[in-house]
């Protein structure tokens, strides 16, 4: 059944919405930076680790559109240390300047600090905790993953961008949403509008209750009539509020986390996944180690999050005057968090420019820290262990398509390979 | 309230009350740590062990500083 309903999706609407390289990605993320990131990254961080400017600036490259409306100075931070501390010292740097997507999502855990944003975290916490991975990976991941994989094993070759990475995610969460397979293509796409960089603000705004008139119906049928899914769990969850009373989340709560699960989960590690496999197929001896030796799989995840981060850049505001690796920070000033540069600070990492799954683990920030650390950061590595572990049991001699051009990462603000041809068998 | 454990591993403390439950510590030393009923750090009572590398990339990912170390030679 669930073949079925995936071989009906629209495929020039998957290749359009998750083309990394073409026109429509290009439009919503400003995505076609496709220059020596890491060593443009490491030039930064050793005339830094601080300096004035968005991180596009700092790269010599001119302020994007996006930057253009900021009223505020901006600063941008390159080292593990700085942006480590900046995660964690959330009385300094709030996340105030996030609120920016309450207009869209409601008002959601990106924007909230402290104690409010514990409050509302705990809604969502358990659903997305290591102990719910089971049910995920029972519930979604292994059959959406198998189903996938069917499609293309005995092809011999595939796009592993489109037929593999882009799908698994979005259909994970729209699964577990209980969001019918036909309308998730076009709930993606809404989301993509809502949240994309250069769309005009009206149009955010209709993309926004666009999706909510899609995911309201959804919620209330839920309340009255649960299944196992996620917004029937997330319904039945209760809200502490300020003064310490719980009573149950309102629908426009759920309609809020919904929204930001879906931009988070069906847009991040689709590309993470794809960074795996592009990493591991342009280093065939680790793919090799990785195949055999399956205790290897989560080194290669971590290492595949330290080494190239989707999302590279996050955002503080400083709440008072502060000092950041020397440099002058004035309250109301935009600190933006390179994550990948701190990923690559050579004091924390040997050679930190080289993909090596055999690199001692420590912790990255590709999750970001603090108490925003990733919400979906089990259930991302849960997709990717289940992917990557079937893709080795089922495309044997897994290699780079000889007849295909080598594709490349790209991205500034969203990174990933643009395509993944690979042949196999 | 806090709970310890000790042997060949660094003495380890956990401090349920400003856990906020990502599990980030049972990711990188899952026989070390786990969550409680609630939600909430605790020492870990199941088999097996994690290495001192485990357990200190768990205390340095807490996003709340609710684990804390101690080398059992004083230094």
């Amino acid at each position: 059944m669930l073949l079925e309903e995936i071989s009906r999706l629209d495929p020039d609407k998957i290749r359009t919405l998750f083309d990394t390289g073409g026109e429509y990605r290009r439009a919503i993320s400003g995505g076609d930076y496709v220059e020596d990131f890491h060593t443009d990254l490491r030039r930064a961080r050793e005339s830094g680790p601080v300096h004035e400017g968005c991180v596009e600036e700092v790269l010599g490259l001119p302020r994007p559109e996006y930057a253009q409306r900021w009223t505020e100075p901006a600063f941008s931070a390159f080292d593990y240390a700085t942006v480590n501390a900046v995660f964690r010292d959330d009385e300094t740097f709030n996340s105030q300047i996030l609120r920016g997507t309450f207009a869209t999502f409601g008002p959601n855990i990106l924007g909230m600090d402290g104690a409010e944003h514990a409050r509302h975290r705990a809604v969502v916490q358990p659903s997305f905790g290591r102990a719910a991975m089971r049910w995920w990976t029972d519930r979604w991941i292994a059959g959406i993953t198998d189903t996938l994989l069917r499609r293309v094993e005995g092809r011999g070759r595939a796009e592993l961008n489109l037929d593999l990475c882009a799908l698994l995610p979005l259909l994970t969460i729209t699964g577990s949403f209980g969001v019918r397979m036909a309308e998730s293509l076009r709930l993606r796409e809404v989301i993509e509008r809502m949240i994309g960089a250069d769309v005009p603000r009206e149009d955010k705004l209709a993309a926004s209750a666009e999706a909510a008139d899609m995911l309201l119906p959804l919620i209330a049928h839920r309340r009255e009539n649960p299944r196992d899914d996620l917004i029937s769990r997330l319904v039945r969850e209760r809200v502490r509020d300020e003064d310490g009373t719980l009573r149950a989340v309102t629908d426009e709560e759920v309609l809020a986390f919904a929204r930001l699960i879906l931009t988070a989960g069906s847009g991040t590690t689709w590309r993470q996944l794809g960074i795996t496999l592009w990493a591991l197929l342009n280093n065939p001896d680790q793919l090799g180690a990785v195949r055999r030796d399956r205790s290897l799989v989560r080194a290669a995840i971590e290492e595949s999050l330290r080494w190239e981060v989707t999302d590279p850049t996050f955002f503080r505001m400083a709440t008072r005057d502060a000092l950041l690796g020397g440099v002058r920070i004035p309250a109301g000033s935009r600190v933006a968090l390179c994550l990948t540069a701190a990923n690559h600070d050579p004091s924390r990492w040997d050679a930190p420019d080289a993909f090596d799954v055999f690199r001692p683990l420590r912790p990255h920030l590709s999750f970001a820290g603090g108490p925003h650390v990733c919400l979906g950061m089990h259930l991302a590595r849960a997709e990717m262990t289940v992917a990557l572990n079937a893709i080795l049991d089922r495309l044997p001699d897994l290699r780079w398509d000889p007849d295909e051009p080598r594709p490349v990462l790209m991205g500034l603000q969203m990174r990933g390979p643009a395509r993944l041809p690979v042949v196999f068998g | 309230m806090t709970g310890t454990t000790g042997g060949e591993r660094p003495e380890v403390a956990v401090t349920p009350r400003t856990c906020v439950g990502t599990g980030v510590c049972a990711f990188y030393a899952p026989a070390t740590f786990e969550l409680d009923e609630r939600g909430r750090v605790r020492i870990a009572t199941g088999p097996g062990e994690d290495s001192a590398e485990d357990i200190g990339n768990a205390a340095e990912a807490c996003p709340t500083q609710s684990i804390t170390l101690s080398s059992t030679d004083e230094r």
